[in-house]
């Protein structure tokens, strides 16, 4: 085996070493143990921040970031609104479109179903205005459509813009 | 060769009778063998210290049993080892460690270049060693760092020359691959 170059390596990188000084004096005392490592604050809280922060996504990732798998438009719907606070009026039956399941992350609502076998996916954002009502914005065809309305129920309504009710 | 010397004799004898002028004799003369095994092994100065101060406090407290026919360097190895093998299994720390990189960090400047890459190559390669499992590490120690034999090592675990050979060839297979990167740099370091 072509091994010559590394076992000087070896032989010169674990060569012996001095033991420290202060070595015969923990064994001549062996009540003397070396000194705990006293880890300064700032590490501390930097250390804790660091948990913190792991936590935080953790929970961001596993809850904030959770979805549900359904086909059935009731239990989306409910999701949601327990979730983002947001109703959207699914459809019980709606016409050619399965649903697939729903993800709320960062305020935004995203929607799964499948039309004739492709998939497709109804994003909404809700947040409140500066004037403290409800707003809704989606996305289509590229353009970002947003509603502003004093409550959810109001959605229904503001939905007859574009849809037969 | 591992065998005891006259003065070693009478060194240890004296120990046996309790004097502790030559207890200290023994210690000095040994010191650094027992620091670099379990300093090699572990990878860590602080385990070092508490593995070495340790194999000195089980060699005193035994020391009226040995046997001179026994070969003192051999029961030495041995306690050290076995010292090495239970501080591990209690699950003590026992990392790599980036001693030297600080030190080499603060050292002065003219030597702070070289020293960091010396500090470097040795933290890569102290780093590889100690991630080896423990029968093949232990070998690699006692081979590179003591210098012994297969038989004299095989002696010391009490295996056969056989079992040394194939763990040291299983490490050398692991460490060529992993110490790769490291070729053409060592001879610089």
């Amino acid at each position: 085996m072509h091994r010559e170059w590394f076992e000087p390596v070896l032989a010169h990188q674990l060569d012996r070493v001095a033991a420290p000084e202060e070595l015969w004096e923990r064994v001549r005392n062996p009540g003397v143990r070396r000194k705990k490592e006293r880890v300064p604050m700032s590490v501390n809280a930097a250390a804790m921040s660091a948990c913190a922060t792991v936590l935080l996504l953790a929970i961001w990732l596993f809850v904030g970031h959770s979805g549900v798998k359904s086909g059935d438009p009731g239990k989306i719907r409910a999701w949601v609104k327990a979730r983002a606070g947001i109703d959207v009026p699914l459809r019980a039956r709606p016409a050619g479109i399965q649903l697939i399941g729903a993800n709320f992350a960062k305020g935004s609502v995203e929607i799964a179903y499948r039309v004739g076998g492709r998939d497709g996916r109804l994003q909404v954002d809700g947040r409140h205005s500066a004037r403290g009502s409800k707003v809704f914005t989606w996305s289509m065809d590229g353009h970002t459509y947003t509603l502003e309305c004093a409550t959810p129920e109001d959605l229904k309504i503001a939905c007859n813009l574009c849809h037969i009710s | 060769m591992l065998v005891l010397d006259s003065n070693d004799r009478e060194v240890i004898e004296a120990c046996q009778r309790g004097d502790s002028d030559a207890f200290r004799v023994l210690f000095e003369a040994h010191k650094d063998r027992v620091y670099s095994i379990a300093l090699r092994y572990s990878g860590d100065p602080a385990a070092a210290m508490d593995i070495a101060q340790e194999s000195f406090l089980k060699v005193l407290g035994a020391i009226r049993e040995f046997r001179a026919q026994a070969g003192f360097e051999s029961w030495l190895y041995r306690i050290v080892v076995n010292t090495c093998l239970d501080y591990q299994r209690r699950g003590r720390r026992m990392v790599p460690y980036l001693g030297d990189l600080i030190d080499a960090v603060t050292a002065h400047s003219e030597t702070v270049l070289h020293r960091l890459m010396r500090a470097e190559v040795e933290g890569n390669i102290q780093r590889i060693v100690a991630r080896l499992p423990a029968e093949q590490r232990m070998v690699v120690v006692l081979r590179y760092t003591e210098g012994l034999s297969y038989e004299e090592i095989a002696r010391i675990l009490g295996c056969s020359a056989g079992t040394v050979a194939s763990r040291l060839n299983r490490a050398h297979k692991i460490l060529e691959r992993r110490l790769s990167h490291l070729r053409g740099v060592v001879g610089n370091a």
